[in-house]
């Protein structure tokens, strides 16, 4: 049989192509503010090696188009119910900062020009979120957070909408957001500090973030230096060993387990590193992390 | 109660060489122990891949990147120094660009410098089915990803001694991932891709190592060194590039003309040691 879906998975990675950029896209932004956890060297090489920037792949590319499609049905359903959004994908050019973008709309309250942005998102983000704040949890909402802040400023007025959809349920949810000083200026710093290097030709120093680093289409011209995860620690200690190996022969929840199992876990818990533990014990790996509440649970496999 | 200690595995402890019995007897039992973590190291690795991180390539068990980045995660091995060389060259089919890549993975207190390379004639990117595309058609973002992956793959392995027959994987994962059940690729003899060995040049490069071995008493470093000295070649702008350390490692395109240096170098230490090498002529 033909395979059909492979078909549109072709049509859709030959659209897929790089463009010129010679602005600070507001859209970007979030992904270079050091304080969101961005680099400031990507967003200089999104301007002067855009053309040896990595495509996305065409299910990436179908994410984005889907996220356009749910967009447009969020702004009918919004004008089904009675909501005028104006301005809709108004493109807008702030010189100054050599910042550009495109607002998904704009709604007149009490007189005020209020920018509207809308984003779909799977059901887990969606869940995740009940306010501004809550956008810090990823890289990609990170960016949504500075987006927003350079709609804002932009239009000169101190709030902001955001309307999420959730793509799995149709569900939508409203974040009205209000001018977060410190971070819109973080923004415009961002802008300027790329401006400078690009007109000086330099680049910004590297960071050295895995979770920033590991997925950025730039790593094949900045060759960053990566460590994959919280390094395997070696451990020899044919007691440790032991233990774990009787207490997995002991049946759960008798008093000798109990004790044997707290003895592992507090060895354990004492060996954290940097909030993870990672260890190969023998035939056994032990590992867990360290929650932001302070609790650890031991996991172990056995090899 | 026994010590807790890390233990950084590298060969050089095995090396020591011992003074007395009991130096000898620990020698014994800390070879033990490092075949021991080293099994252990090699079992976790394969339990982190599924059956997709596999592929049985002429009946061989051959891990694909995802495979190699879970353990890399997992693991922590890190990499840096990383850096791309890219290398022009003609010959009757045109002009075509290879891509290589180069940089230092660690694990535990260990580093190794590996090197992956890509060409614009990979048979993925930069083939149709009429042929080689023409070089302004092949997205070279694409090749030097490749030729990073391949690098990646490769070290991560080698970094960690990661190679496996498929009644190890199968005994290791409860027949979980078994040959039968992942995908198969099989290469056709002399492929016009370029990328594969024939018969003859897998033939030649096993006998490269093997003449390798005999010139250097066994000594891999300085089997190496010597394979590093007679692959080294002058571009023609007069820049020298460094030769390849592992058979492996050469081109396919280029194992030919390694074959037949290094059989000149192993016929004249043949002739200077009064050894037999009939074999090779």
């Amino acid at each position: 049989m033909e395979n059909l879906v492979e078909k549109v998975k072709k049509n859709i990675a030959s659209k897929n192509q790089r463009f010129p950029c010679y602005v600070n896209r507001a859209s970007s932004i979030g992904y270079f503010v050091p304080e969101l956890n961005g680099c400031v060297r990507k967003g200089v090489y999104e301007r002067t090696n855009w053309q040896e920037k990595e495509l996305y792949d065409s299910n990436v590319l179908l994410i984005f188009a889907e996220g356009n499609n749910q967009e447009r049905q969020v702004l009918k359903d919004l004008a089904d119910a009675g909501v005028d959004i104006i301005e809709q994908q108004s493109a807008f050019e702030w010189k100054e900062y050599q910042i550009s973008g495109h607002l998904d709309g704009v709604y007149i309250e009490e007189g005020k020009a209020i920018p509207v942005e809308i984003k779909s998102m799977s059901p887990f983000i969606f869940d995740s979120i009940h306010c501004f704040e809550d956008f810090k949890k990823k890289p990609w909402t990170r960016a949504y957070m500075a987006q927003i802040m350079i709609y804002m400023l932009f239009k000169n007025i101190d709030k902001g909408i955001f309307i999420l959809k959730d793509k799995s349920t149709g569900n939508l949810k409203q974040i009205d957001v209000n001018l977060d000083y410190e971070l819109a200026e973080n923004c415009i710093k961002t802008a300027e500090k790329i401006n400078k290097h690009i007109k000086e030709n330099t680049l910004p120093e590297k960071i050295k973030d895995i979770e920033t680093c590991k997925d950025c289409k730039f790593k094949l011209i900045c060759c960053p230096d990566i460590n994959f995860g919280a390094p395997l620690k070696i451990i020899d200690d044919p007691d440790f060993e032991n233990k774990i190996t009787k207490s997995l022969e002991l049946k759960e929840s008798s008093n000798e387990y109990d004790k044997l199992w707290k003895s592992i876990t507090d060895k354990a818990k004492a060996s954290v590193v940097n909030g993870e533990l990672n260890q190969l014990v023998g035939k056994y790996r032990v590992y867990g992390k360290l929650s932001s509440k302070g609790s650890f649970t031991t996991k172990i496999d056995v090899i | 109660m026994s010590e807790n200690k890390e233990v950084v595995v590298n060969e050089t402890s095995l090396q020591m060489m011992p003074s007395s019995d009991t130096q000898l007897e620990q020698t014994v039992k800390n070879a033990e122990r490092y075949i021991e973590l080293q099994n252990n190291i090699r079992r976790m690795a394969v339990k982190l891949t599924n059956q997709n991180d596999w592929v049985n390539q002429n009946s061989t068990p051959y891990m694909e990147i995802s495979g190699a980045t879970k353990i890399a995660n997992t693991f922590g091995v890190s990499m840096g120094d990383m850096i791309f060389e890219k290398e022009t060259i003609k010959d009757d089919k045109g002009e075509y660009i290879i891509y290589s890549c180069m940089a230092l993975l660690s694990f535990n207190g260990r580093s190794l410098l590996e090197e992956g390379n890509s060409s614009t004639r990979d048979a993925f990117f930069g083939k149709t089915k009429e042929g080689f595309k023409p070089l302004s058609e092949v997205d070279l973002v694409n090749i030097k990803k490749k030729a990073k992956t391949n690098m990646l793959n490769r070290g991560i392995k080698n970094l960690l001694g990661l190679s496996y027959t498929w009644d190890e994987i199968e005994e290791i994962t409860d027949n979980k991932i078994n040959r039968n059940a992942v995908t198969g690729v099989t290469y056709q003899k002399g492929t016009s891709g370029g990328n594969e060995d024939t018969d003859l040049e897998k033939q030649q490069r096993q006998k490269i190592g093997q003449m390798l071995m005999i010139m250097t008493g066994d000594d891999k470093e300085n089997a190496a060194n010597l394979l590093e000295e007679i692959t080294e070649w002058t571009t023609k702008e007069g820049e020298k590039r460094k030769g390849k350390r592992s058979a492996r490692d050469i081109s396919t395109k280029a194992v030919k003309v390694a074959y037949g240096n290094v059989k000149k170098r192993y016929i004249d230490f043949c002739k200077k040691n009064n050894l037999d090498y009939s074999e090779v002529e």
